[in-house]
C-alpha cells in the first residue's frame, strides 16, 4: 500500500493503517492533530474509491451490450427517433 | 457517419462507467448487468427525450438509478446486506495480480446506507459534480453534498475501526505513537 503523499507531513509515510492510527490519535490528543488528518484519511477514502472503481472500469464490455447495440444499425419498428 | 452509429458508440462509450456504478451499487455483477441493459434498452425506447448534446451519461445514469430504486424497493429484503454479503459478492472481481488490496474498503462501502453510497460513488468515482449528482437523484444540491461528507466520515470512521480491530488496543496504541513521534 503506498502512503498517500501530503505536503507537508512526514507523518503519513507509513502506510494506510497509521494513517488511520492517526485519525484515532487525534481524538485523544487533539493538540496534535491538525485539520490535514482529515484530509490524510479522505485523500485515502478517495484514492481507494477510484482505484477500486478503476479497475471495475478497465473491465471487457460484456458481447451482450455490442450485441445490443448493434441492432441501432437496423431500422427499429415503432421508435421514431428525434433528430 | 450517420447519427445511429455516433449514438451507437457513445452508448456503447458508456457502458463501462455504467457498470461500475451498477456494480458498486448492487454489489452484484450479473444484476448490474441486467441493469446496464435495462437501461440501455429504455435510453433506446425513450430516445426522444434525450436531448442531443446534453451529458448522455448523465442520463444514462439517472435511467440506471431509478430503475435501480424501483427493483430495490421490490427487492428489498434481498437487497439489504446485514451479514455483509455485498462485500463477498463484489470480490467476484477477477483476481488480477494488479489487483489492490480493497477488501476492507468494499465492506466499508458496503456497510453506508444506500442513498450515501450512491452520492459518493457518483461524485467521489464517477465524476459527476454535486450538481449533476443531485439532477441524477432528482434531490437538492445540498441534499446530496451533506450524503457525500456522511458518507466519507462513515467510511472513515468504519475504516478506523476496522483497523483497530486488525491491530489489536495495544499494537493500535503503538501504530499511533509511532504515527505522531
Amino acid at each position: 500500500m503506498v502512503a498517500t503523499a501530503v505536503k507537508g507531513n512526514h507523518m503519513i509515510q507509513k502506510g494506510k493503517r497509521s494513517a488511520v492510527a492517526l485519525s484515532r490519535a487525534s481524538q485523544s490528543a487533539p493538540d496534535s492533530a491538525g485539520p490535514g488528518l482529515d484530509r490524510v484519511v479522505q485523500a485515502r477514502i478517495g484514492d481507494n474509491l477510484r482505484a477500486m472503481y478503476d479497475e471495475l472500469l478497465q473491465q471487457p464490455v460484456p458481447d451482450r451490450f455490442r450485441d445490443l447495440l448493434g441492432q441501432l444499425e437496423q431500422p427499429r419498428e415503432g421508435t421514431e427517433h428525434k433528430r | 457517419m450517420t447519427p445511429d452509429a455516433d449514438l451507437r458508440d457513445d452508448l456503447l462509450a458508456a457502458v463501462p462507467s455504467l457498470r461500475a456504478f451498477a456494480i458498486s451499487l448492487s454489489g452484484q455483477v450479473d444484476r448490474a448487468d441486467d441493469l446496464v441493459q435495462d437501461t440501455l434498452l429504455r435510453a433506446l425506447s425513450h430516445l426522444d427525450r434525450f436531448e442531443r448534446g446534453t451529458n448522455l451519461n448523465a442520463w444514462l445514469f439517472t435511467i440506471l438509478r431509478n430503475l435501480f430504486h424501483s427493483e430495490y424497493r421490490k427487492r428489498r429484503r434481498e437487497v439489504e446486506d446485514p451479514d455483509g454479503s455485498y462485500a463477498g459478492r463484489l470480490k467476484v472481481q477477477p483476481e488480477q495480480g494488479s489487483r489492490l488490496d480493497f477488501e476492507d474498503f468494499r465492506s466499508a462501502l458496503a456497510k453506508l446506507p444506500a442513498d450515501q453510497r450512491e452520492a459518493l460513488l457518483l461524485v467521489g468515482a464517477s465524476g459527476f459534480s454535486y450538481e449533476e449528482a443531485a439532477n441524477i437523484c432528482g434531490c437538492a444540491v445540498g441534499t446530496i453534498k451533506s450524503r457525500v461528507n456522511r458518507a466519507r466520515s462513515r467510511l472513515a470512521g468504519l475504516l478506523a475501526v476496522d483497523d483497530v480491530e486488525d491491530l489489536g488496543p495495544d499494537r493500535m496504541t503503538r501504530a499511533a505513537l509511532q504515527a505522531i513521534s
